[in-house]
């Protein structure tokens, strides 16, 4: 799984919008779309543990991204289900399709652990994974050793190359981009929230992923491998030992699922990121319209 | 602390009402702001790792923003009222 870059590429598909869709996109929407898949599945993952007794997945890894299991909140399909349903619900475009947006985001990111996601669900329930980094998250070890493994391995660098995506982009992060992109695609969400709160705060808020982002990142590594003495085949060591070797770290079993040839994923991932782009930019126009009609219905009930 | 001047209930006014209006901030202000946010929640949460998530991680920023400035410049009028009295 991909832990900071969930929060840095939101910023990331912000800033990189088609360019008729500029200002036009909902954020929240954004924010949504890549929490959804998550939030739907994760809780269980780690599960909780009360006196002796774990509560939660007896195989996380098929749990998150398998199936049976909830590996379908981790697919295209989902997203395009939901994000339907949200456009049958309030026509609205700007939330649809940031909804679309960050969905795609996080299913997609989540090719590169050693478990990966079901990118045709339904069609086929084999997984598609590069195998980047281990997928770590296990009963036993929970999520602190899930952490541990994921800031020794090139998951930190995936961390570290949506952040730099993001502070390429920079201005979005700023309050004079936020007010010309971020509250003209979700004037009501911000005029209600600014009620209660004064600017600073609602650009705060705005930013406030990116900031959890880079501190959760900050954090997890220097507890990784400042602060933990693990033991390690028997060997007490200062830290978890980083390794940026592929389907790192060494010390942990990679999850893993049936899937694909890893060499197909990367063109699996191109061509549907290509199509759910492509099919946002082909759907606009006919969704403002209809947006348009049923805010003049609305108006004239 | 109410001296009975009237003076506590003042600065709890200009505190609510820093908070509500905009009460921009400079440039060095705001790097202080965010410094002091990200540096207090990444000291307390490596020994605290329950506050590291995504609830509690985005709700500590956006009350230090919020409201750091108006409480350190209530406490900044509140020493340069001391200090007047002390004159």
């Amino acid at each position: 799984m991909s832990w900071a870059a969930h929060q840095f590429e939101i910023y990331a598909v912000q800033a990189h919008l088609p360019r008729k869709m500029r200002g036009k996109v909902s954020f929240v929407g954004i924010w949504l779309g890549d929490f959804t898949p998550d939030f739907l599945s994760k809780f269980w993952v780690y599960g909780i543990t009360i006196g002796d007794r774990h509560f939660g997945s007896s195989v996380p890894h098929r749990w998150h991204r398998g199936w049976p299991g909830m590996g379908f909140t981790h697919t295209l399909f989902t997203g395009i289900v939901i994000a339907g349903l949200l456009w049958l619900w309030r026509r609205n475009r700007a939330l649809t399709i940031g909804y679309l947006f960050g969905f795609a985001a996080h299913a997609l990111t989540d090719v590169n652990d050693s478990v990966g996601t079901m990118l045709l669900f339904p069609f086929t329930v084999l997984n598609w994974t590069v195998e980047t980094w281990a997928y770590a998250a296990t009963v036993e070890g929970g999520k602190y050793l899930d952490a541990a493994a994921y800031y020794s391995s090139l998951g930190l660098v995936m961390d570290l190359f949506w952040l730099v995506v993001v502070l390429v982009s920079w201005r979005v992060l700023t309050r004079e981009y936020w007010r010309t992109h971020v509250v003209p695609a979700d004037p009501h969400v911000w005029s209600w929230l600014g009620r209660f709160m004064p600017e600073r705060a609602l650009v705060a808020l705005y930013q406030a992923t990116f900031f959890y982002g880079v501190c959760r990142m900050i954090a997890w590594s220097t507890w990784a491998h400042l602060i933990e003495r693990p033991v390690i085949d028997g060997v007490a060591r200062f830290g978890y030992p980083f390794d940026l070797s592929w389907t790192g770290p060494w010390w942990l079993d990679a999850r893993s699922l049936d899937h694909v040839h890893p060499l197909l994923v990367p063109v699996a991932v191109a061509a549907l990121l290509a199509l759910v782009y492509w099919a946002a930019i082909r759907l606009w126009e006919p969704m403002g319209r209809a947006e348009a009609a049923a805010v003049a219905a609305r108006r004239r009930a | 602390m109410n001296d009975g001047s009237g003076k506590s209930e003042e600065l709890a006014g200009a505190v609510a009402n820093d908070v509500a209006a905009e009460v921009p901030l400079t440039r060095r202000e705001k790097v202080v702001w965010y410094t002091v946010a990200a540096v207090s929640y990444i000291a307390v949460s490596i020994f605290q790792k329950g506050l590291l998530n995504w609830f509690v991680g985005p709700l500590w920023f956006v009350l230090v923003v919020w409201f750091g400035p108006p409480l350190a410049r209530s406490l900044g009028r509140r020493r340069s009222a001391g200090n007047e009295v002390a004159l």
